[in-house]
C-alpha cells in the first residue's frame, strides 16, 4: 500500500489534483490511497513520520509557509529514505535537474494546462506502480551514498561492480546504467556489503548475482553487461569457492 | 673482499633510489627486488667483465624490464636515461667538491665505500625534493605536450647520454687519463645542465602560449556574449516604446468607450507582440549568476550554438557560482567536452533538449548536463576510453581526455547515468582535502 500526500496552498488547485488523483487510482485500481491532502507542510510531515506505508508526495514548490517545497522535500527524504517525490510547480524555471539531483525528486507537473496536468499525474502514478511493485517482490537492501549534502540509493542488486578509480581515495560503483564516483575505501566497503560481493582484486569488488561467466585461465570475470574485471591470482580460489 | 661487495651493493642503491624517485609510477616489492638484482649483476659485470662499456648494458636492461613492466615507454625510458645522467653529474659534481676541500683522488679510490655511502645520503636528500618538482611540473604539462617536443626533449637527453658513455667508455680505450675523464664529464655536465635549462625555458615558453590562445578563446567567447547581451537589451528598449504607444492608443479606447475597437485591438495588435517576447530572452539571463568569465564564455557559447542547431535548451542556475576548486581551464575543457557530447546525442533524437544545471552548495558545487539520446547499449565504462565512440573509427578523444584531467583532482566526483532515454553527466566539486562523510 502507498500512501498519498498532497501539499497545495491553493485550495481550489489542492481539490482539483486531490481528485484526479482519486480518480486515476481508482480506475487503474492501484494499490495506492490519498493519506493527506493539505495546505500545511507541517501537517505533511507528522503524517508521514506517523506513516508506516512507502509514499508518494505530491509538493507544491511555492509554499506560502515558513518552509518552501524544497525544503519539505529534504526533511520528508530524510523521513522517508524510499519515497518518492513529485513537484508541481507554475514556474518553468525551477530547474528539474536541480530538485532531481538535491532529493532525488521522481518528475515535475507544470501547472499549465488542466488536460497535460492530468496526464503527467497518470504517468507518475503508473510509474510509482510500477517502481513499487518490482521493489515489494523482493527485500532489496540498498546502497546508500552520503556526500556532500547529496543522497544516492542503489540497490544491491543492480550494483555490478566496484572499482578503485586512478585517485586513491575515489571509488567508482558501477551499475548497468550508471557510474557514480565517491569517497572511499574499498576495505570499508568489504565489511560493510554483504555474502553477494566478493574483493576478486586489490582494485575491484564484484557482485557475484551479475557475473556473466568467468574465465579463470584467462583470470576476467564478464560481468552481465559485457564489462569485464580482472582476478588476482590470490583472489581466484576464493572465489571458485564462492561461485560454487 | 667483503669491502668490494658491500661497495658494490651500495652502488646498486645509488641507482636504484633516484630511479624509483623520479619514476611516475610505484613499483610493487618484487618488482623493486627484480630492478635491484639485474642492476647489481650489471654492476658486477662492469666492475669485472665489461668496465664502462658495461653501462650501456645497464641502461639497456633497466629500460628494458621498466618497459616490460608499465606501457607509458618512452617517458619511463627518459626517466631512467635521466636519471642515470643525474647521478653521473652527481657522482662528478662530488668528486670534485671533495677534491677542492682537499681530499685526493687516490683516497676517493681506496675508500670507495665511505666516498659512495656519502653519495648516497646526498643523493636520499636530494631526489625527493626533486622528484616532487618534477611530479607536479609533469602534472601541468602532462595533457600540453605534443611529440615534437617530447623527440627534441628525447634526441637532447640520447646525445648527451651518447656522448657521455662514448667519453667514459673510449677514453679509457684510449687511454685518457682519470683527470681528463673527469674535466670531460665536468664539461659535459655543465652542458647538460645548460641545456635542460634551455629545455625547461622552452617548455614554459611553449605553455605561456598555450595559456594565450586559451585566454585569447574565451575573450572571444565572452565577445559574443556581451554581443547577446547588447541584443537582448536594443529589444528591450523597442518593448519599451511599443509598450507606451500600446498603452497610449487603447487609453484612446477606453475614454470613447469603444470596447469592440478595444477588443480587436487587444487580439490583433497585443496578443501577438506578447508571444514574441516571451521567447528567447528569459533563458539566457540566468548566466549572470555565473561570476567566472570563462566559464560564462564557454556555457553561453555552447548553448547558444545547441540553440541555434534547434535543440531546446533549458538552463538552471538560481544561485552565485564564484568559488570553484578547480583549475577554471580545465573545468572549461571537461564541461566542453561534455556539452559537446551532450549536443550530438541529442541531435540523434526527434526532440533535442539539452538541459544544464549548476547547483550551489555549502561543501560542493555541481554542474548537471542532461540530454536526450537514442541508446546504443554500449556501457559507459568502455565509452571513456581512448578511441570509442559511437560515430565511428577516429573520433573519441573527448570523454578520454575528459577523464584524465578529472583523474589530477581528489575533489571531483563524476556520475553518469543512462536512463531510457536521457544522458546525464553530473560533475561535483568539492572542497579540496576534505575526506568528506563516508558511507552507512
Amino acid at each position: 500500500m502507498i500512501d498519498i500526500y498532497i501539499c497545495e496552498d491553493n485550495q481550489k488547485e489542492l481539490n482539483l489534483f486531490t481528485r484526479y488523483i482519486k480518480d486515476l487510482v481508482s480506475i487503474e485500481n492501484m494499490d495506492m490511497e490519498v493519506t493527506l491532502s493539505s495546505p500545511d507542510p507541517h501537517a505533511i510531515l507528522q503524517a508521514a513520520a506517523l506513516s508506516q506505508n512507502v509514499g508518494l508526495f505530491f509538493l507544491d514548490i511555492d509554499l506560502k509557509s515558513d518552509i518552501n517545497g524544497l525544503a519539505l522535500a529534504q526533511r520528508i527524504r530524510n523521513l522517508q529514505p524510499r519515497c518518492f517525490i513529485v513537484f508541481i510547480t507554475s514556474h518553468s524555471e525551477m530547474g528539474f535537474l536541480t530538485f532531481e539531483y538535491k532529493v532525488e525528486a521522481l518528475d515535475f507537473i507544470l501547472k499549465d494546462n488542466t488536460n497535460r496536468i492530468k496526464a503527467k499525474i497518470h504517468e507518475c502514478l503508473l510509474n510509482v506502480n510500477d517502481k513499487y511493485t518490482s521493489i515489494n517482490n523482493n527485500i532489496h537492501k540498498t546502497f546508500v551514498i552520503n556526500q556532500n549534502g547529496q543522497q544516492i540509493s542503489i540497490d544491491y542488486d543492480d550494483i555490478v561492480y566496484f572499482e578503485t578509480s586512478y585517485n586513491i581515495h575515489k571509488i567508482i560503483l558501477h551499475t548497468s546504467r550508471r557510474t557514480i564516483e565517491f569517497t572511499g575505501q574499498l576495505k570499508d566497503l568489504e565489511q560493510q556489503l554483504d555474502y553477494r560481493f566478493y574483493r576478486c582484486h586489490r582494485s575491484f569488488i564484484i557482485n557475484k548475482n551479475n557475473i556473466a561467466r568467468i574465465d579463470y585461465l584467462e583470470q576476467t570475470v564478464y560481468m552481465n553487461t559485457g564489462e569485464t574485471v580482472p582476478v588476482s591470482k590470490r583472489m581466484k580460489k576464493g572465489l571458485k569457492k564462492i561461485m560454487g | 673482499m667483503v669491502m668490494e661487495l658491500l661497495s658494490n651493493l651500495v652502488s646498486v642503491f645509488l641507482y636504484i633510489v633516484p630511479i624509483l624517485y623520479f619514476l611516475p609510477f610505484k613499483l610493487r616489492c618484487f618488482q623493486k627486488a627484480i630492478l635491484f638484482l639485474l642492476i647489481f649483476f650489471n654492476i658486477l659485470l662492469i666492475r669485472y667483465l665489461l668496465g664502462n662499456t658495461g653501462a650501456m648494458l645497464l641502461l639497456f636492461t633497466i629500460c628494458t624490464y621498466i618497459s616490460l613492466v608499465h606501457s607509458e615507454r618512452l617517458l619511463n625510458i627518459c626517466t631512467i636515461v635521466g636519471s642515470y645522467l643525474f647521478c653521473v653529474v652527481l657522482d662528478n659534481l662530488l668528486s670534485v667538491f671533495m677534491q677542492a676541500l682537499g681530499i685526493s683522488i687516490d683516497w676517493i679510490k681506496q675508500n670507495q665505500l665511505i666516498y659512495l655511502t656519502v653519495f648516497l645520503i646526498l643523493i636520499n636528500v636530494l631526489c625527493p625534493p626533486i622528484a616532487y618538482a618534477l611530479k607536479r611540473l609533469m602534472k601541468k604539462v602532462k595533457l600540453n605536450f605534443p611529440p615534437k617536443l617530447m623527440i627534441m626533449i628525447l634526441t637532447n637527453l640520447f646525445s648527451c647520454l651518447l656522448i657521455f658513455l662514448f667519453n667514459i667508455v673510449i677514453g679509457e680505450y684510449i687511454g685518457y687519463t682519470t683527470k681528463i675523464l673527469v674535466f670531460n664529464c665536468i664539461l659535459f655536465s655543465c652542458y647538460f645542465i645548460f641545456s635542460t635549462y634551455m629545455i625547461v625555458n622552452m617548455i614554459q615558453a611553449y605553455m605561456d602560449k598555450a595559456q594565450m590562445e586559451l585566454r585569447e578563446d574565451s575573450y572571444q567567447k565572452l565577445q559574443l556574449y556581451t554581443t547577446q547581451i547588447e541584443q537582448m537589451y536594443s529589444s528591450l528598449r523597442s518593448f519599451k516604446h511599443d509598450y507606451f504607444n500600446v498603452m497610449l492608443s487603447m487609453s484612446g479606447y477606453i475614454d470613447a468607450e469603444d470596447m469592440t475597437g478595444l477588443k480587436e485591438y487587444f487580439y490583433q495588435e497585443i496578443i501577438p507582440k506578447n508571444q514574441k517576447l516571451s521567447e528567447g530572452t528569459g533563458k539566457f539571463n540566468s548566466f549572470i549568476h555565473i561570476k567566472k568569465p570563462t566559464l560564462k564564455g564557454l556555457l553561453s557559447s555552447k548553448l547558444n550554438y545547441a540553440n541555434e542547431l534547434g535543440i531546446k535548451i533549458e538552463l538552471e542556475v538560481s544561485e552565485d557560482i564564484s568559488d570553484i576548486h578547480m583549475d577554471i581551464i580545465d573545468l572549461s575543457r571537461i564541461l566542453g567536452v561534455f556539452l559537446d557530447n551532450a549536443i550530438e546525442g541529442s541531435l540523434e533524437t526527434e526532440m533535442p533538449l539539452l538541459q544544464l544545471a549548476a547547483i550551489k552548495e555549502t561543501t560542493a558545487t555541481t554542474f548537471i548536463i542532461s540530454n536526450t539520446f537514442i541508446d546504443k547499449h554500449i556501457p559507459y565504462s568502455s565509452l571513456r576510453k581512448m578511441n570509442i565512440s559511437t560515430k565511428g573509427v577516429n573520433r573519441g578523444f573527448g570523454l578520454y581526455s575528459a577523464h584524465k584531467i578529472l583523474a589530477n583532482y581528489d575533489n571531483a566526483f563524476l556520475d553518469t547515468e543512462m536512463s531510457k532515454d536521457r544522458f546525464t553527466q553530473r560533475l561535483k566539486i568539492t572542497l579540496p582535502g576534505r575526506k568528506d562523510i563516508r558511507n552507512d
